[in-house]
């Protein structure tokens, strides 16, 4: 048989001389390499149907750890309500918890001199009135935690404890408000404004104190640019006196990240200078510089530990060295103490890390294995397409396949904040400064970067798919610096480029779409001056500007979308969605969205309708008409910083409903064309064919181009009701997965889809 | 149009039975009765045959077993080309839904030899042999559809479907089998285009073109 090139599957059934024989032949029980889009029936003409697909990202995400006695305590990032659980040292299971009253995430917890309570403070929402720092006996795990204290600031970033009990609190949130520094009395919950020793600063993120200095740092994030670099200010507490000690050395460092008493020194993590400090106490002029970004620094005897991710890392004060501890990739610590002979700390990717610094060795326990309380949390973006859907959450992404409903969580430090799928293969623009990464779900590897950011272009904040280029799109913002930046990565060669402030110095590149080879970016510009709703036309493979235009929107753009005829540029603030022609680059309309937008917000355009998701509403807008409509009110997604949709191949939009996933199948699209494509990879002869296999569902003909990677074929009529299949040899005895392309025009109107199915990687034999 | 007195007229393409098969069929072809021998005895003989229900068959045929190229127009002076067309191929499915496994999806592949010159000239290979198959009728739902052209090894563009006829090639496929089964049958031919440069020498060549049905 083998000449024949025959498979199992494939039997020779008759020839035209042979009709009389053979017949008792049937293909074998293998299936065809199949990667047909699992649909159901779509829904009726003027139904919009949603199906509820579960959580969208289940784990425990987490943002502090501290040790205290046997025990190392953990705060959640994201999760409602925010708590705290205790993990035990010894018999290394979760054996207690507490739920807060307030707050979305916990980022700085710190003990009493007893060790008897814990102080936990949170992260808030603008419209969470409640505790910004609670207390939890620990002598009676089992009661709960209550609120101690309110402080002026939103954010509390840093907490310490001063030996007398006293405790000092640092954060910020609300730039361009300076952040305070204040004293919080243990017993009465009293707060204490030290006041905002630098006017300018955005941000403090650390705090530390001892019997007669409380130490706070700050520098600037948000809004760009505008704020002072980093300090360091010395509070004598008796008169509450504020001097700043940070070296000349650092002093163009962004931030004072990181701040621990350590005996007689005071250790001293910066952002910016690539470095960290020791400094004497007694003498603060007086330090030693470890030439290393560090934080959470730690000490025994002569030796500095500190988180240096994704390690952790020692400084020998004697010999001057830094050493690596490890090669496991422990993602963030959000905390490191010293446990005995071990450094301990949680990751972000939600396991605890003892790491041995004498043997280098580590051990790691995965919380959701030991008895974490794993909830859904807010995400961050959303990818959908051949055939997963995407959530981005905390230190993790989940992919929910839709064939199976399996939903698997794979492993990818930072926040996915937006992402695009192409031929099946992920790619996401990942925070924080971690720029575009990969992952391709059939390749059984972890996901990978592809583009690491330009310094300082921190937060991704949308991604598309230029297909005539063949490029993946990134638009970004650099928190710190201001303005944006935006990345193209091409999937074929692997090559990327960054282009740092195509709008201006101020604008972030809020946003991105393209149409016909051509990308748009939508700035949006957090600093009280300069323009903030400028579209640039991009030529996004010669990295050149082709025009620009700005609608006026007062508040910034929020997203854009573009049907190639017209550019959808969303305000914020529901300013109103301007339309712009491309053609003639003018705004030839303001559809005013204030019944359905709210603030941030997505839009994506599909087979002629733009659809937009608010904090509140999926809505759409028939792209020839300009009609706003309402799809889906109340949807209340559950999103960490601002709403995401994404529509597949077969024009299901992907969204959240407050922490669930779900899927909305809108039959009353305006201009929908109902056609359905499949496409397989089939063994005939000696290679792989693709077939292909378009539905007319339409009540008249659709015209018809089927383009693959391995040929193209028209259908000039396919009759309502009918079919067509077009195969393609791909003269391989094996190909990898893909998808194939087909552009549909229905002949009543002119409106023309392109839809997309994927295949299955299949070989012959 | 130019049409010219092909020195190839005596090209034969005989459709046959897949491999081996190919050799019975042409022998069949040939093969005459015999002459009888001594008286006739008549004996009468009869049968009576049901109509056939079940199984059903799936089964293709060829209507004719030869075929005929002629120098038509080439676009490139450096080539001559000799076309023709395919005899109709028929692919019939009696057979009920019941019968046919759900993922089975017929399809008909075509392998041609080495073009044979009559009086010793070199053999021209089936790399030079090209087709490019249309449905005649590919039924009513749309669910079978024409394998794509298979250009020629002179063809100058690199395309990876410029190869010929020499490995199976795929004349035509269904998408589903049981999906198309109720419309009995559908018909399929195919433009035959030989390519040869211009100093392939005169005379008479043959070659054989297998079709061979698979589900």
């Amino acid at each position: 048989m083998t000449n024949n090139h025959l498979t199992r599957r494939q039997m020779l059934i008759g020839t035209a001389c042979t009709v009389a024989i053979g017949l008792a032949l049937r293909p074998g029980g293998a299936a065809w390499a199949d990667a047909r889009m699992q649909s159901g029936d779509g829904p009726e003409p003027g139904e919009v149907r949603i199906r509820d697909l579960g959580p969208g990202v289940v784990q425990f995400p987490l943002m502090s750890s501290l040790v205290v006695g046997d025990t190392l305590y953990i705060g959640s990032r994201n999760l409602t309500p925010a708590r705290v659980i205790g993990f035990d040292l010894t018999t290394r299971r979760v054996v207690s918890r507490t739920d807060l009253s307030s707050g979305y995430a916990i980022q700085a917890m710190v003990a009493s001199p007893d060790g008897a309570t814990l102080y936990i403070s949170t992260l808030r929402k603008d419209d969470d009135t409640g505790a910004s720092v609670h207390q939890w006996d620990l002598t009676t795990p089992s009661v709960p935690a209550t609120a101690l204290a309110t402080t002026g600031d939103r954010d509390v970033r840093a907490i310490a404890v001063a030996p007398d009990g006293k405790i000092y609190v640092a954060g910020g949130g609300e730039p361009p408000k300076p952040p305070s520094l204040w004293e919080v009395d243990p017993t009465t919950g009293a707060v204490t404004n030290w006041g905002t020793p630098d006017e300018g600063a955005s941000i403090a993120q650390a705090v530390a104190a001892t019997a007669t200095t409380v130490y706070f740092g700050t520098g600037s994030t948000l809004p760009g640019g505008a704020g002072s670099p980093a300090k360091l200010f010395a509070y004598d507490r008796a008169t509450r006196t504020p001097v700043n000690i940070l070296p000349s050395e650092v002093a163009t460092a962004v931030s004072v990240t990181s701040l621990s008493v350590l005996d007689d020194l005071l250790g001293v993590g910066l952002k910016g200078p690539g470095k960290s400090l020791l400094m004497n106490l007694a003498t603060p002029s007086t330090y030693e510089v470890i030439p290393q970004t560090g934080v959470q620094l730690r000490r025994r005897g002569n030796d500095i530990y500190y988180v240096k991710s994704p390690s952790v890392a020692t400084y020998s004060r004697t010999t001057k060295k830094i050493t690596n501890l490890q090669t496991r990739d422990l993602g963030m610590l959000w905390g490191l103490d010293l446990a005995g002979d071990r450094l301990v700390g949680a990751s972000e990717y939600g396991f605890v890390a003892e790491v041995y610094p004498a043997t280098k060795t580590s051990t790691v326990t995965e919380l959701l294995d030991v008895g974490a309380p794993a909830d859904a949390q807010a995400v961050m973006g959303i990818a959908a397409g051949a055939g997963s859907v995407y959530v981005g959450g905390t230190g993790a992404i989940s992919r929910l396949d839709l064939a199976t409903s399996t939903v698997t969580r794979i492993r990818l430090g930072g926040e996915a904040k937006d992402g695009v799928i192409v031929d099946g293969v992920l790619y996401t623009g990942q925070y924080n400064s971690q720029g575009m990464w990969r992952y391709d779900p059939a390749s059984g590897q972890p996901p990978a970067q592809v583009v690491a950011p330009v310094t300082g272009q921190n937060r991704p904040l949308d991604v598309c798919w230029d297909a005539v280029n063949g490029l993946v799109l990134l638009g970004a913002q650099n928190d710190t610096g201001g303005g944006g930046s935006f990345t193209t990565y091409r999937p074929a060669t692997g090559a990327g480029t960054t282009t740092v402030n195509p709008i201006d110095t101020r604008q972030m590149v809020r946003a991105v779409a393209t149409a016909d080879g051509v990308a748009y970016l939508g700035g949006d510009n957090l600093s009280a001056d300069g323009p903030r709703s400028t579209v640039v036309a991009w030529n996004p493979v010669a990295g050149t500007e082709l025009w620009r235009a700005d609608p006026g929107l007062p508040a910034g753009i929020a997203a854009l979308a573009t049907d190639g005829h017209f550019l959808f540029v969303l305000g914020r603030a529901a300013s109103g969605l301007a339309v712009i022609d491309l053609a003639s680059r003018a705004v030839v309309r303001v559809v005013d969205v204030s019944g359905v937008a709210t603030d941030f917000g997505a839009l994506h355009c599909f087979d002629g309708t733009v659809y937009g998701v608010s904090d509140t509403t999926l809505y759409r807008v028939d792209a020839a008409t300009l009609r706003l409509s309402t799809v889906v009110t109340d949807i209340d997604g559950g999103w960490y910083s601002g709403p995401h949709l994404d529509i597949d191949e077969s024009g299901v939009i992907y969204t959240m409903r407050g922490l669930n996933l779900v899927a909305v199948e809108d039959g009353a699209r305006p201009r929908a064309i109902a056609v359905d494509v499949v496409a397989e990879a089939r063994s005939m002869g000696s290679s792989m064919y693709l077939s292909a296999k378009l539905t007319n569902a339409e009540s008249g003909p659709v015209s018809v181009k089927v383009t693959t990677a391995y040929g193209q074929k028209a259908f000039a009529s396919v009759a309502a009701g009918k079919n067509a299949v077009a195969s393609f040899n791909t003269r391989q005895p094996s190909i990898p997965a893909g998808i194939v392309a087909v552009e549909v025009t229905r002949a009543a109107d002119g409106a023309s889809t392109t839809r997309t199915a994927a295949y299955g990687a299949a070989s012959t034999g | 149009m130019r049409t010219h007195k092909s020195p190839f007229s005596g090209l034969r393409l005989a459709t046959a039975g897949f491999g081996a098969l190919m050799l019975t069929v042409v022998a069949t072809a040939a093969a005459t009765a015999a002459d009888p021998v001594g008286d006739d005895s008549d004996v009468d003989v009869n049968v009576s045959i049901a109509e056939l229900t079940a199984p059903g068959v799936l089964a293709m045929s060829v209507a004719g077993t030869a075929t005929t190229l002629t120098e038509s127009d080439s676009a490139d002076p450096l080539v001559r080309e000799f076309t023709g067309q395919l005899p109709t191929v028929t692919v019939t499915d009696t057979r009920d839904a019941d019968e046919i496994p759900a993922d089975a999806a017929w399809y008909v592949l075509g392998t041609a030899s080495d073009f044979v010159g009559d009086a010793g000239q070199a053999p021209i290979g089936a790399g030079h042999l090209g087709w490019a198959p249309h449905l005649i009728d590919g039924g009513d739902s749309g669910l079978v559809a024409e394998g794509p052209e298979v250009a020629t090894v002179v063809d100058d563009d690199a395309a990876p479907d410029n190869v010929g006829l020499v490995d199976k090639e795929l004349l035509a496929n269904t998408w589903n089998s049981g999906e198309v089964a109720p419309e009995g049958s559908w018909t399929v031919t195919a433009d035959l285009f030989l390519r040869t440069d211009t100093t392939v020498a005169a005379g008479d060549y043959s070659s054989t073109l297998t079709l061979s049905l698979f589900e």
